[in-house]
Formats: structure tokens, sequence, C-alpha cells
């Protein structure tokens, strides 16, 4: 009997426990350690973020779901991987703290033939001064419950413009190295479209905040479309949408600090400003949760196991070398680690090799680099390919070959909801082929044949569609396997 | 928004016409659109999920 032990109960880790127990059936165990007990469908926390939607509809219970499906659930956060073991446990083994309602039991532990790390990323608000819910100025939509405090911070805020002031909304990337703007990019039309709902638009600034270099760039470099006869740049529909919308945007921007009620940034030509705000939406940063690694001799082999930024290294190539040398080539494809063959990252928590939008940097030397996006579509198929791994070494033995993905090849649907409404609602739905622009093989870095985007009711519908089937599918129901990630 | 300033990009973006925006929410149309968005999507995820034809996994070993 084999065991593997899957750190996060994510996208890609959910993915992963599901399908691997679909695979192996019963005779081997599934261990799925995550500090939360609930699974949260993110896409649709920019509406709980605008109370358009209850947090209750985003989440539900883990444990009845992976009791079902006999998968072990430990409520807990991920502390120290072992990977050769100890003197004392000769086997490889990951230790945690308990979390949640547990917090006061014992460290556990969870020795593992096959480990899948999924942790997705700490939510690093500390890289900003005064950044994010707990203890600083701004909000957050990362999570459920960030998105409940956003939603009740901005309901005052209407509240406000309601009883005559006018306000000022600041929304964006709370940080130059931030990734996920098309989160920032869909709770700034869903704020508009709330405030033209409670006829208050007019009282309200808004203004969208990025590090991105152009609008539409996403931190994939942006892309080009095919539209009445041109080739044209992602950047002019993003634009058209910000001044149709009245809404103003700042780019290639590091914000230094947020104090209360006000921001300071900087840009990467040298501008330093300060932003007055009533309310303020900044995502922060992301890195590696911290996992310690420490092999059979004690000795810390982190360096080995994760790359500087705390994600883990898999079969990518980090060798370091100026963006315009970098590949398509150099992206993973079987997300499994260098050093320990039975060891695999999936979703946000691999390391990517670089970054696929060009790294700026200011006049005073800040670096100002989105991340390239790593979450929902290519989260599902990272966890696949990585079940489908361990499931064939566990059925048919330790060398069978791996299944691939690689990252580079790999699409990208995107639905981003510019407001809610069964009618009134609309939504930018986006897909490009590859993720990875390939300059090789395409003009444009993408296959324009693959490379569309439109904004309409339809994407909304579509939005709400992929809501309800991936919570179908997240829950394990009758046919949830046939639901493509 | 009004450009009023050259220097900022607001004064060179592309912006919609009032029938542009009329078929973004016209039901019907958006029906159809919905229909088309689906195919696309369904390509793009079976070319996602389908291996590049020289990576494929080998036989597994048995």
């Amino acid at each position: 009997m084999a065991k593997t032990v899957i750190l996060g109960a994510g996208i890609a880790g959910h993915t992963a426990a599901t399908l691997l127990r679909k695979k192996v059936g019963h005779s081997h165990e599934i261990v799925v350690i995550s500090p939360e007990p609930e699974w949260n469908w993110i896409p649709s926390n920019i509406w709980v973020g605008v109370g358009s939607m209850e947090r209750r509809e985003v989440v539900f219970p883990l444990a009845p779901v992976y009791a079902r499906q006999g998968i072990e659930f430990r409520q807990g956060r991920a502390t120290i991987i072992r990977p050769e073991g100890t003197d004392e446990l000769p086997r490889p083994h990951v230790e945690y703290t308990a979390a949640g309602a547990a917090t006061e039991a014992a460290p556990g532990r969870e020795t593992y033939d096959y480990l899948i790390n999924a942790t997705g990323p700490k939510l690093n608000f500390g890289a900003t001064p005064g950044l994010g819910p707990h203890g600083g100025h701004s909000w957050s939509v990362c999570t459920a419950d960030h998105a409940v405090e956003a939603a009740r911070a901005f309901r005052e805020c209407i509240d406000r413009m309601k009883r005559g002031e006018n306000q000022t909304l600041v929304i964006g990337m709370g940080h130059g190295t931030c990734t996920c703007e098309g989160a920032a990019f869909e709770y700034v039309f869903n704020v508009e479209h709330e405030l033209r709902r409670h006829k208050v638009r007019e009282r309200a600034r808004i203004i969208f905040l990025t590090n991105e270099n152009e609008l539409g760039d996403f931190g994939m470099g942006g892309l080009h479309l095919k539209r009445g006869g041109y080739v044209t740049p992602s950047r002019l529909f993003a634009e058209s949408l910000f001044v149709e919308r009245g809404v103003e945007w700042i780019n290639r921007a590091h914000v230094q600090q947020v104090s209360p009620g006000r921001l300071a940034y900087e840009t990467v030509e040298g501008l330093e400003r300060e932003i007055a705000f009533d309310f303020a939406m900044l995502l922060p940063p992301f890195r590696g949760v911290g996992l310690a690694a420490v092999n059979r001799a004690g000795t810390d082999i982190a360096a080995q196991l994760f790359a500087p930024n705390g994600f883990m290294r898999v079969d990518a190539d980090y060798t370091e070398r100026p963006f315009e040398d970098w590949s398509p080539r150099d992206w993973p494809a079987t997300y499994q680690n260098p050093t320990y063959a039975n060891v695999f990252a999936a979703g946000i928590a691999f390391a990517p090799p670089h970054a696929v939008s060009r790294p700026l940097r200011s006049p005073k030397g800040t670096l100002v680099a989105p991340a390239v996006p790593r979450t929902g579509m290519t989260a599902g198929i990272m966890g696949r390919t990585v079940a489908f791994s361990i499931a064939d070494r566990i059925r048919h033995g330790g060398e069978s070959p791996l299944h691939r993905a690689p990252f580079a090849t790999m699409g990208a649907a995107c639905v981003a909801s510019a407001g809610k409404g069964l009618l009134s609602g609309t939504a930018a739905t986006i897909t490009l082929y590859p993720l990875v622009p390939d300059y090789e093989h395409y003009e444009f870095g993408r296959d324009l044949a693959y490379t569309t985007g439109e904004i309409g009711l339809a994407g909304h519908w579509l939005k709400h569609l992929l809501h309800h089937m991936f919570i179908y599918k997240a829950k394990c129901l009758p046919f949830w396997s046939l639901i493509p990630e | 928004m009004k450009p009023t300033d050259i220097s900022s990009p607001v004064a060179y973006a592309t912006v919609p016409t009032p029938l542009t925006l009329f078929w973004r929410t016209f039901v019907p149309y958006q029906l159809l659109r919905f229909l088309v968005i689906n195919v696309k999507m369904l390509r793009l995820i079976f070319k996602s999920h389908a291996p590049p034809s020289d990576t494929l996994p080998q036989k597994p070993l048995q």
C-alpha cells in the first residue's frame, strides 16, 4: 500500500487528491494537510468582495467530501519536509502544526511515499508597510473572509456617497512584484458596476493602480488578438474598457507604503506620488509558505528544494539569464522536484523559472515585475498531471514514465467579470495559447486561432456557469470527473 | 472622462460606439456568442489537455 500526502487543498491540491483517489482506488492511502477547513472557489471572491454574493456560496467544508472519497484530512499547516526521514523515523515524512479548532493539539507528522506540494502562496502583506486587512490599511479579496471584510468596507463607502460625500477608491496591486492582476481588474469593474447600480457613480473617483507594464498585460506580457481586420494588442481593449467606464489608471507602479487613507507609490518612470483614498483594495505579492526542509543528517536543505522566493523547484531551468535569453523550453512539464523523485509541486507552489512579462526597474532600482499567473485552469491541469504520474508509479512501479503537461504549452481560459447581473452583467472572456509566448513558432508569440477575447453578457453567463460547475466538481458529486480542469 | 490632457493615454484609447455597447447586452446576440465562446473554450481545453505528441507518456511498466 502506497501513501501520498498532499499539502494544500486549493484547486491544484484538491484536483490531485480527488483524481488520485479515482485512479488508484481505495487500497492506497491519501492524506491531505491543509490549514483551511473549507474549499474556496476563489474566482467568485470578487463577487463576495462587492457584496453581490454571500460567503457561503463560494465555500464548502472539505471534511465530508474527503470522508466520502476515502481521503484522510488533517487540518494543519505543514512546517518541515524531511525527505530522507530521521534516525528516529527513517521514512520520508512531513511535520505539521494543527490549525483551526485543533490548534492546541500536538504537532503531527505524516510519512509518505509520494508528496505533492500544493500549498499555494503565502499572502505576503508584510512586503509593503501598511498593506492588508490585518494590521494594515487596505482590503483584500484573496480569501473568502478577506472578501467579506472588503464588502463591508465597500458598503460603508457606498453609504457615505448616498449621504452626499465624494469618495476615492483605489484598487489594484499592493507591490511591484504582485501577480493575479486579472483579479484586481475584475474587482475594479465590479466595484464600478455596483456604484452604478446604487446610483452613486458620479460621487466616486476610481483609480486602478497596477504593476503591469501596460493595461492588459496580466503578468503574461499581454496578448494579441485578431479584431476588425487587424492584429491588435490587448492593451487597446483594456484601455478602452477603462475609458468607457471612467476608471483612471496608473501602471508600472510599486506601492511603497499604505497609511490610513493615504498611499505612496513610485513608478518605473521615477515618479513618486501619494494618493488620498477612502477605500483601497490592494492585492499582496505572493511568496512560498515558508516550509523548511531538512535531510537525514539534520542539515537545512531548503535551498535545494526551494527557490529564493520560497516556491518549490521542479523540472524547470532556473539558470539565471537576461530576460531576452529565456525560452518557453525553460518551463516545467512534470512538476517533479529534481532532487527527490517522489516530491512534486503543483499550482502556485512551483517556482516559475523566470518572468513572462518584462521586469522593469525604477530609477531608484525598485523592481516592478508582474509575476506570471498560475492559478485556475493551469493549477487544475498541473494537479491532474501530477496525480496521474503518481497513480502510474503506484500501480506500475516507481520507474513508470511521468505524465507531462508543459506549462509553456498550456492554454489559459480566463473569464473576467466586469459586473454581475443576469441581464446587465458583462465579463471579458479571454482564451490564449500558449501561456508562455513562443516567438519561434508564432509571429505574435501566441497562436491567433486560439487567442481570442470579447466582452459581453455571454461572458457573465459563462462565469456564472463555471462557478456552479467547478463547485459541483469539487464536491465530487455524480459524474464530477467528466468536468475538465 | 474628457481627454483634456494629450499626454494622457486616455486621449488615445479606443472607445466603443453605442452600437457596440448595445450588442454587448442584446440577449439574442449574446445567446449566440455564449455558444461560440463555449466552443472556443472547449477547443482550448482539448488542446491544453492533450500532451504534445513527442512527449506522450510511454506504456506503463507492467
